[in-house]
C-alpha cells in the first residue's frame, strides 16, 4: 500500500541524521561528512516539486562511488569507523530516496543503531541527554508514521508513555544479567592522552598544563592518608641516557596469576576508579592491587591494565594493600640494573658512594641530603638540558620538575648497583568532602622512583624531599604565582563560572558512578539484597495483589446493572427527578411528563429528549456528545426542576 | 507440499472456529486478537539483540540502557496494538448480493467507544486492504465473487500496524452472513418482449449473431449467401442458440446442465433485468418450479435467487 511520508517527517529525519553526523564527527574524515551533507542537500530541490522522484539508479551510482572512496581510505579509518561510515552512507542515500512509509524502515533501523553508536564516543551527561532527545525524536517520527494523519502527538502522551515504560527499562537495566564481552571489538584509533610510554625530561611539565580530568576515585573503606595517594600507572625501566621508556615486557601477554605474597598485614583499601578516556590500556592503582573486577587484569610490576584501550569512560573496583610492591621475577632486578653509557659525572658520584660501602638506605639518605643541601629548585619551567641530561641537571642547572628528580635518582641508584626504576602516575588529587570522592586531573601527573631492597620495591619520591608541599597540598602550593597563572585557563579565574563548572563536574560524577559505573558486581549485590529481602518483597507483592483483587471485586460488584451510556447520563444529571419515575415508564415519557410540570424548561427538556433518543436508538455518537454537553451546560436548570408533591398530584388527579 | 499446506490451513481454520464461533456481530476480545510481529518488527528485535551485544562488548551502560528502552517501546507497542483492537464491535450489512465475477463491496461497520487508528480490512490476503478513516465507522471491503450461488461470507481479517508498525495486530472474524452471487448477465438481443407486437421475422433474423455450419433442414433464409460465394464448400447459416424462445413474459430455463445451463442462466438474468427495467411483468420457470409473473424489486430478487441456486 502506498503511504507517502509528509514533508515534516522527512525534514525531521534530515535533522536527526545531520545531528548524528555531527556527533560521529570524530569517526569521519571531514571530506566524508561534507559529501554526506551534500548528498542530503541533493534531495532539497526535488523536495519542492514532490512529483519528481529521485532516480534510484542515479543515487545508487553516487553511493557506489562514495563507497569506493571509503574502501580506498580504509587504512586510515579502521574497521569500526568504516562500519559507521557505511551505515551513515546507507542512511543518507535512503533518506534521499525515501518517499513511502515502507522505505523508512531501513532508515529507522540504521538511525537507531547509529544513535546507539554515538554513546561509544560520548558518555558525558549533557551529550547523553542530547542523544536521548534525538532518540525520542526518532521514536516520535516512527510513531507518527503509523498513526492517523490528523492525530498529533501531545506532550502529555509522550510523558505518559515514558512513565509507563520507565519501570520496564529501569528494572531491565538494574536486574537484567550482563554478559562478559564476547569478542574483541575493533576500537577506534585516537589520540592518546595521559602519560605516554616515553618519559622525557619535559613530558610531565606539558602534561600538568592540562586541566583535564584523568580519573575519579571513590573509597569504599576509609581513605588512606594523602601521602599514600601515589596512583601508579606506568613503570619505566629502559633508560637511554636521556629519556625513560616502558620495557616491552609490558606489551606481552598478560600474567596468568600474580604470585601474591602479601598475606602479612598491610592496610587494605578498596576503592572504585572511574577512568576517563585515554585510549591507552594502562590504568591506575595504589601500591599493590589484589582483587580486581573483570574489566581489568594484572600486568607486570603489579600494574593493572584494561582489556583494551580505554576508549570510553571505564569504571573498575579493586582492593590494594598499601604494602611495598613485590618482585615479579628474578630478571626484573637484572633489568633494572642496566645503565646507559652517559652521564659520567653522575656515575662517578654514585660509584664513590657505593665504594664507601653504604647500604641501600644510606645511599637513599645521601641522595635526599644532596637535594636538600645543594641549591636545588622545583620549577615548572626548567632550562633545557643537553644529551647528558642527568649530569646537566645534577651539577649544572639544579632546577627541575618531578621527572628530573626521579630520573636523576634512578640513574644514581642504578650506577650504585641498586635496582631502580622510574614510576609514572598521579599523586594526590582534589578531595571533595561533600561528594566524598577524589578528583585526579592531568595536572596531578607525577613521577617517582622505586628501588629494590629487602626483596621488595620500595617507593622513594625525591620530589617529597625538595618540595614536600607538592605531596601534602598539591601542585599549586609549590608553584610561584606566575607559574600558577600559567596553569590556569583564563576562564577558570572567574569564580562564578568556576563554581558552575564545579557543580557540573559533580553532576557528571554522580552520572558516572550511578549510570556509567553500574556493573555486574553492583548488579550481583542488588540481586543479593533483593534475595535477602525476598520475604518482604513477596509479602508486599501479596498485599498489592490482594488490594488489586479487592478493588477489582468492588468495582465489579458495585457497578450498576449494565445500562446504555445515554441512560447513565440521564441518571447522573436527573438523579433527583428520576426517583419519581415509575418502573414501567420509559425515560422519554418521563421527560415529557417532567416538561409538563416545568413549562419554563420545556424547550430544554425537549432537546434532551430528542438527543437522548438519537443517542440511544440510532447509536449516534455525535448526538451522544451533544447530549453530554447539553446536560453539562444546563446542570443548574436541571437541578432546579420541580416535581409536584405526591399528595398534590393525587389531589390534582 | 500443497497437501500439507491444505492440511495446515484446514487445521488453522478449525482452530480459529473453535476460538470464535460464528456470529452476526463480533466483539473483539482477548481471545480472538492475534498479535504477530511484522517483518519490520523482526528486524527491530534483531536490532535490540545487536545493541545488547554491542553494549555488553563495549561495556557501555548507555547502549545497554538504550536497548532496554527500545525493548520497552516494543512492549508498549504490543499493548497499544492490543488496546487498539480490543473491545471493537464489528458487523456487516445483512443483505449482500452481486453478479458473478463482479466485486462485491461488503459494508463493514465498527462500533467503539474510543477512537481507533489505522484499521484495515480484507477478505483475501492478496487483496488490497481497505482502511477505515477516523471519522467513519464504516468501510467497503471488496470481495471478488467467482461463480453463482449462496455462500457464507469468508473470514474477514481486521488488522492494524498501529503503533510503530512493529506488530501486525489482527483478528480473523468468522461472521455469520451469507451473500448471493447471481449469474452474470449476458447481453442477448433477442428481446421478444419488445418485438412481439411488431413481429417481423426478418428483423429477428438480423439479430442472430453467431454462425454455424449448415445442416440439412436449416432455414434457407438464415443462409449467409455472401460467404457461400467465397467458400462454396462450407455453407454456413446464421444461428441463434437453440433455446426455445419462451413466451414473452415467461423466462424458462431449459433442462440442460454444465456450460449450457450457465449460458442459459446468464441470458435469463439479462432478460430479467431488462424486463424489470421496462416494468414488464415476467415469470420464471426452472425445472419444476415456477414463479408467477410479477414485477418489482422483490420479485426480481426472488427470481435472481432462484437463478443463483439452480
Amino acid at each position: 500500500m502506498l503511504i507517502l511520508l509528509n514533508r515534516q517527517t522527512i525534514l525531521t529525519f534530515n535533522v536527526i541524521l545531520v545531528s548524528v553526523i555531527a556527533l560521529l564527527q570524530s569517526a569521519l574524515p571531514l571530506w566524508y561528512s561534507a559529501i554526506l551533507i551534500l548528498l542530503l542537500l541533493y534531495r532539497w530541490p526535488l523536495q519542492q516539486s514532490s512529483n519528481t522522484v529521485n532516480k534510484l539508479k542515479r543515487v545508487n551510482i553516487i553511493a557506489a562511488l562514495i563507497l569506493l572512496l571509503l574502501l580506498v581510505s580504509i587504512k586510515q579509518s579502521g574497521v569500526f569507523h568504516l562500519m559507521l561510515q557505511i551505515l551513515l552512507l546507507s542512511a543518507a542515500s535512503r533518506l534521499v530516496l525515501v518517499r513511502q512509509r515502507k522505505d523508512s524502515h531501513q532508515l529507522l533501523w540504521v538511525l537507531y543503531f547509529l544513535l546507539a553508536c554515538c554513546f561509544i564516543f560520548y558518555q558525558s551527561i549533557m551529550i547523553s541527554l542530547l542523544i536521548m532527545t534525538l532518540l525520542l525524536l526518532t521514536l516520535c517520527c516512527h510513531y507518527q508514521l503509523y498513526a492517523s494523519k490528523n492525530q498529533r502527538i501531545q506532550l502529555v502522551q509522550i510523558g505518559k508513555a515514558l512513565l509507563i515504560t520507565m519501570p520496564v527499562w529501569l528494572t531491565l537495566f538494574l536486574l537484567f544479567p550482563r554478559l562478559q564481552p564476547l569478542w574483541q571489538i575493533p576500537t577506534a584509533q585516537a589520540a592518546i592522552t595521559g602519560l605516554a610510554d616515553t618519559l622525557d625530561p619535559g613530558s610531565i611539565e606539558n602534561l600538568v598544563q592540562s586541566d583535564a580530568l584523568a580519573f575519579r576515585v571513590v573509597f569504599n573503606t576509609l581513605p588512606p592518608p594523602r601521602q599514600e595517594w601515589y596512583w601508579r600507572a606506568k613503570v619505566y625501566e629502559n633508560f637511554d641516557g636521556r629519556s625513560w621508556t616502558v620495557n616491552p615486557r609490558f606489551l606481552r601477554a598478560q600474567l596468568t596469576k600474580q604470585a601474591t605474597s602479601s598475606d602479612e598485614a598491610g592496610t587494605k583499601v578498596s576503592y572504585q576508579i572511574i577512568a576517563e578516556v585515554s585510549n591507552q590500556r594502562s590504568l591506575f592503582a595504589l601500591s599493590e592491587p589484589l582483587e580486581l573486577t573483570s574489566e581489568i587484569r594484572p600486568t607486570a610490576a603489579s600494574l593493572i591494565e584494561a582489556r583494551r584501550p580505554v576508549s570510553q569512560r571505564l569504571s573498575y573496583r579493586l582492593t590494594s594493600t598499601l604494602n611495598k610492591v613485590p618482585a615479579d621475577s628474578a630478571d626484573e632486578t637484572q633489568l633494572n640494573l642496566r645503565t646507559a653509557n652517559a652521564n659520567p659525572q653522575t656515575r662517578a658520584l654514585a660509584r664513590k658512594w657505593a665504594a664507601n660501602g653504604s647500604s641501600t638506605p644510606e645511599i637513599i639518605e645521601q641522595i635526599s641530603s644532596l637535594f636538600r643541601q645543594q641549591p636545588f629548585y622545583y620549577s615548572l619551567n626548567p632550562p633545557r638540558l643537553g644529551a647528558n641530561s642527568v649530569d646537566a641537571f645534577l651539577f649544572d642547572s639544579r632546577t627541575g620538575f618531578c621527572s628530573h628528580y626521579a630520573s636523576a635518582t634512578a640513574v644514581i641508584l642504578r650506577e650504585a648497583g641498586i635496582a631502580a626504576r622510574v614510576v609514572g602516575g598521579y599523586q594526590g588529587g582534589v578531595w571533595h568532602e561533600d561528594q566524598q570522592y577524589l578528583e585526579v586531573r592531568q595536572r596531578e601527573a607525577h613521577a617517582w622512583v622505586e628501588y629494590f631492597d629487602q626483596n621488595r620495591w620500595q617507593r622513594f619520591d625525591p620530589t617529597a624531599v625538595i618540595a614536600p608541599e607538592r605531596v601534602l597540598a598539591g601542585l599549586d602550593a609549590v608553584l610561584s604565582a606566575d607559574e600558577q597563572n600559567q596553569l590556569q585557563a583564563n576562564w577558570r579565574r572567574f569564580s562564578a563560572i568556576n563554581f558552575i563548572s564545579q557543580q557540573f563536574l559533580h553532576l557528571d560524577y554522580y552520572w558516572s558512578v550511578w549510570v556509567l559505573g553500574f556493573d555486574d558486581s553492583q548488579q550481583r549485590n542488588l540481586w543479593q539484597q533483593l534475595k535477602a529481602a525476598s520475604k518482604f518483597i513477596a509479602l508486599l507483592g501479596i498485599v498489592v495483589l490482594i488490594a488489586l483483587l479487592l478493588t477489582w471485586y468492588r468495582y465489579y460488584t458495585k457497578r450498576p446493572a449494565k445500562l446504555a451510556a445515554p441512560v447513565l447520563l440521564l441518571q447522573r444529571y436527573l438523579q433527583k427527578m428520576l426517583v419519581y419515575k415509575a418502573l414501567s415508564q420509559s425515560h422519554s415519557a418521563f421527560i415529557l411528563q417532567l416538561s409538563n410540570y416545568n413549562p419554563a424548561q420545556a424547550l430544554l427538556l425537549a432537546d434532551v429528549d430528542t438527543l437522548y433518543q438519537r443517542a440511544l436508538f440510532a447509536e449516534d455518537q455525535y448526538a451522544m456528545q451533544q447530549l453530554k454537553t447539553l446536560l453539562q451546560c444546563n446542570r443548574k436548570q436541571l437541578a432546579g426542576l420541580n416535581w409536584p408533591e405526591p399528595n398534590k398530584q393525587s389531589q390534582a388527579s | 507440499m500443497s497437501r500439507v499446506r491444505q492440511q495446515l490451513r484446514q487445521w488453522l481454520n478449525s482452530w480459529l472456529d473453535n476460538r470464535q464461533p460464528k456470529a452476526r456481530q463480533v466483539k473483539l476480545s482477548q481471545k480472538i486478537i492475534y498479535i504477530l510481529p511484522s517483518r519490520f518488527g523482526l528486524w527491530y528485535i534483531l536490532l535490540l539483540v545487536i545493541l545488547y551485544l554491542l553494549g555488553t562488548n563495549y561495556q557501555n551502560n548507555l547502549i545497554l540502557l538504550m536497548s532496554y528502552m527500545l525493548l520497552s517501546v516494543l512492549l508498549l507497542a504490543m499493548v497499544m496494538a492490543w488496546r487498539n483492537l480490543h473491545g471493537l464491535t464489528v458487523s456487516v450489512a445483512p443483505v449482500l448480493s452481486a453478479y458473478a465475477e463482479e466485486t462485491l463491496m461488503v459494508p463493514v461497520t465498527i462500533q467503539s467507544d474510543q477512537p481507533r487508528q489505522q484499521l484495515q480490512f480484507y477478505f483475501i490476503n492478496k487483496q488490497q486492504p481497505t482502511s477505515i478513516t477516523d471519522a467513519n465507522n464504516a468501510a467497503m471491503v471488496p470481495l471478488v465473487t467467482d461463480s453463482r450461488g449462496y455462500f457464507p461470507v469468508p473470514r474477514l481479517t481486521l488488522h492494524s500496524y498501529f503503533p510503530f508498525g512493529l506488530f501486525n495486530c489482527k483478528s480473523m472474524l468468522n461472521l455469520d452472513y451469507h451473500y448471493w452471487v447471481f449469474p452474470k448477465p449476458l447481453a442477448i438481443e433477442t428481446l421478444h418482449v419488445s418485438s412481439d407486437d411488431s413481429g417481423s421475422k426478418n428483423k429477428a433474423a438480423d439479430e442472430y449473431d453467431t454462425i454455424r455450419g449448415y445442416q440439412a433442414g436449416d432455414n434457407l433464409k438464415l443462409m449467409l449467401w455472401k460467404r457461400l460465394a467465397r467458400d462454396p464448400a462450407n455453407p454456413v447459416v446464421k444461428y441463434a442458440q437453440s433455446t426455445p424462445q419462451p413466451e414473452p413474459d415467461w423466462i424458462i430455463i431449459p433442462a440442460v446442465s454444465g456450460a449450457a445451463l450457465e449460458m442459459a442462466l446468464s441470458k435469463a438474468c439479462y432478460l430479467m433485468l431488462q424486463l424489470e427495467q421496462r416494468n414488464k411483468p415476467y415469470g420464471l420457470r426452472i425445472n419444476n418450479k415456477r414463479l408467477n409473473p410479477s414485477c418489482g424489486q422483490q420479485h426480481l430478487e426472488r427470481c435472481l435467487r432462484e437463478l443463483a441456486l439452480c
